[in-house]
């Protein structure tokens, strides 16, 4: 990682308290950047900010319509505009996973008000700053279930499959305003979310997520203008 | 001029009225915005996003009733939203018409209100009968503001407004107690038009403060002091704009406000401060030559700022006939363009 590329920087990241969202907030903090991480309970805040007190924690639910002008005020507040926004949070889906047919329609919905509605709503509130300025990267999470029908997975991968569509157009059209936009799949980690898919997934088969966030964050760095969708 | 009774945006669909050069007249929509701005003319937007600025609270010291109205922001930074101006109201809410309601309870500099489990306000100073300096208290400031304001609402709306609608396409730090609404109507998709045609849009941050209490000796106070930033990248744009002899188009009566303010005879001083700068009739607009702003600015209570633009005669003209063409007024309306005067 290029310390003199995110020292100072202004980082976002929702999902920040633990799995990808974490690895990626240690790292950062560690590189000088000026980090806010979201999350949903007061709880999970707390204990990062304690270990970390350079670390801001917001409180909210990305995937809630009326939390998201809450939690930018809070942002542009005590973190400042933002340099680059990480959307982390996703949630999978009851577990264990079920098929389509047996999945309730309330449970995909919420999937997709996480994955996919709550990603749009909050780059729409944080990215006017990054506009102005004509600078700033937006990284998605993305998954292999995006393009890969792995049974069991429809709602996850079906919202999954739409954040990329979802960067790749905000790419298209808001490119030539000098913003970057990067659908990443990070791999399979070994993180709460994999296990609640797959418990007797093997530990030793998984990826550690602080390397994937190491990986990913070289990706931002080298300033790529290539595919919108990755793979790290 | 009937109000726009919905906070309901049709894109691209608002009318724009042009006041140009010799009393001419246009009648457009918004996207022909364009058609008046040239390569190297620059606009400058107001960032900020709008606070939900009405708090119900009870006088610690005697439990009685008081709604706290944000009507100002006072700094020193965006990093910290506890110090404001405020008006103090009394039982009722909006609804109730302003001069129905009962008087808000006697206020003391020292006195706390209290709003809930997690936020109260002190009462610094009592600067006017009912207005007041006030510094919030919170151990999670931004949250409990958000939990507990409500937005400033307006009686001509059929729906209450929620924090969603009150935000403009530029919106940033949460410092304005009511939208800087000339912006409402604009898209991303026309600012990227803009810049394809080499017009420049910069920003600049100015807590609009409250249009208006519903009282005529409360009005009587306004325009409040109000904080406003101007970043380097915005004076160097302006400076480089008035050299090449193009428009400079602000968006809002507030970016008109923050840049008279920041004027200093040759440049826009860039950073932070408070202003208390009224724009009078006659007085010369030293930076912009010309404004976006609503069709209620047009009407009577702040002629005296476009008077700096276009002729009284001119302005009486072009409103009658947006009428006429029936325009919508007010916050949610349509929108004029006033560039009579050249630079």
């Amino acid at each position: 990682m290029k310390r003199e590329f995110w020292e100072h920087k202004n980082i976002l990241i929702t999902g920040g308290t633990s799995g990808l969202g974490r690895a990626l907030a240690l790292h950062l903090n560690e590189a000088g950047a000026k980090v806010a991480v979201i999350a949903r309970t007061r709880q999970a805040i707390n204990d990062l900010v304690r270990t970390y007190p350079r670390i801001i924690g917001i409180q909210g639910d990305v995937s809630s319509k009326e939390a998201i002008y809450p939690i930018a005020g809070e942002v542009h507040t005590r973190l400042g505009d933002v340099d680059v926004l990480f959307n982390v949070a996703s949630y999978l889906g009851k577990s264990p996973l079920r098929m389509l047919m047996d999945t309730d329609c309330e449970d995909f919905e919420k999937v997709l008000q996480t994955n996919l509605v709550g990603p749009f709503r909050l780059t729409k509130a944080i990215l006017p700053s990054m506009l102005l300025k004509q600078q700033g990267v937006v990284v998605n999470i993305s998954s292999d279930a995006a393009v890969t029908p792995y049974a069991g997975w429809g709602a996850y991968g079906s919202s999954k499959a739409a954040v990329d569509q979802l960067t790749a157009i905000f790419q298209e059209e808001l490119g030539e305003l000098g913003v970057r936009f990067f659908a990443v799949d990070p791999g399979d980690m070994n993180t709460p979310m994999h296990f609640a898919a797959v418990p007797n997934a093997d530990p030793t088969q998984l990826r550690d997520p602080r390397d994937s966030a190491r990986r990913l964050l070289e990706l931002v760095e080298t300033g790529d203008q290539g595919m919108v969708r990755r793979s790290v | 001029m009937n109000p726009a009774r919905t906070s309901r945006r049709l894109l691209g669909k608002t009318k724009l009225l042009v006041l140009g050069e010799k009393d001419r007249v246009w009648h457009q929509e918004v996207n022909h915005l364009i058609e008046h701005l040239s390569e190297g003319d620059l606009v400058v937007a107001n960032r900020s996003a709008t606070l939900p600025s009405s708090f119900r609270g009870k006088l610690q010291r005697t439990g009685a009733f008081v709604e706290v109205r944000l009507a100002a922001f006072q700094g020193p930074d965006v990093s910290d939203l506890s110090h404001w101006l405020a008006f103090a109201f009394g039982e009722g809410d909006w609804r109730v018409p302003t001069e129905d309601r009962k008087l808000p309870p006697e206020l003391v500099r020292g006195d706390r209100i209290l709003f809930g489990s997690d936020l109260s306000a002190q009462v610094l100073d009592c600067v006017k009968s009912r207005l007041l300096r006030i510094r919030f208290e919170s151990p999670f400031l931004e949250q409990s503001l958000y939990r507990y304001g409500r937005p400033i609402q307006y009686s001509y709306l059929k729906e209450d407004l929620a924090v969603w609608d009150q935000q403009t396409l530029f919106s940033g730090p949460p410092i304005s107690v009511e939208p800087p609404s000339a912006s409402f109507p604009l898209t991303w998709e026309l600012m990227l038009k803009l810049k394809r045609k080499g017009v420049v849009v910069a920003s600049l941050l100015h807590g609009a403060g409250i249009s208006s209490t519903g009282d005529a000796g409360l009005d009587a106070l306004l325009p409040l002091a109000e904080w406003y930033s101007i970043p380097q990248t915005t004076s160097d744009a302006f400076l480089r704009a008035k050299a090449r002899g193009s428009q400079v188009i602000a968006l809002g009566t507030t970016v008109l406000r923050a840049m008279e303010s920041a004027w200093d005879g040759t440049s826009l001083r860039q950073g932070s401060r408070l202003t208390q700068l009224k724009v009078r009739p006659g007085d010369r607009i030293q930076t912009a030559t010309g404004m976006v702003t609503g069709m209620h600015e047009i009407g009577t209570s702040h002629m005296n700022i476009l008077d700096s633009f276009c002729s009284t005669k001119h302005i009486r003209e072009a409103y009658e006939q947006a009428k006429a063409h029936r325009y919508l007024g007010h916050e949610y309306g349509d929108i004029a363009l006033l560039r009579c005067r050249r630079r």
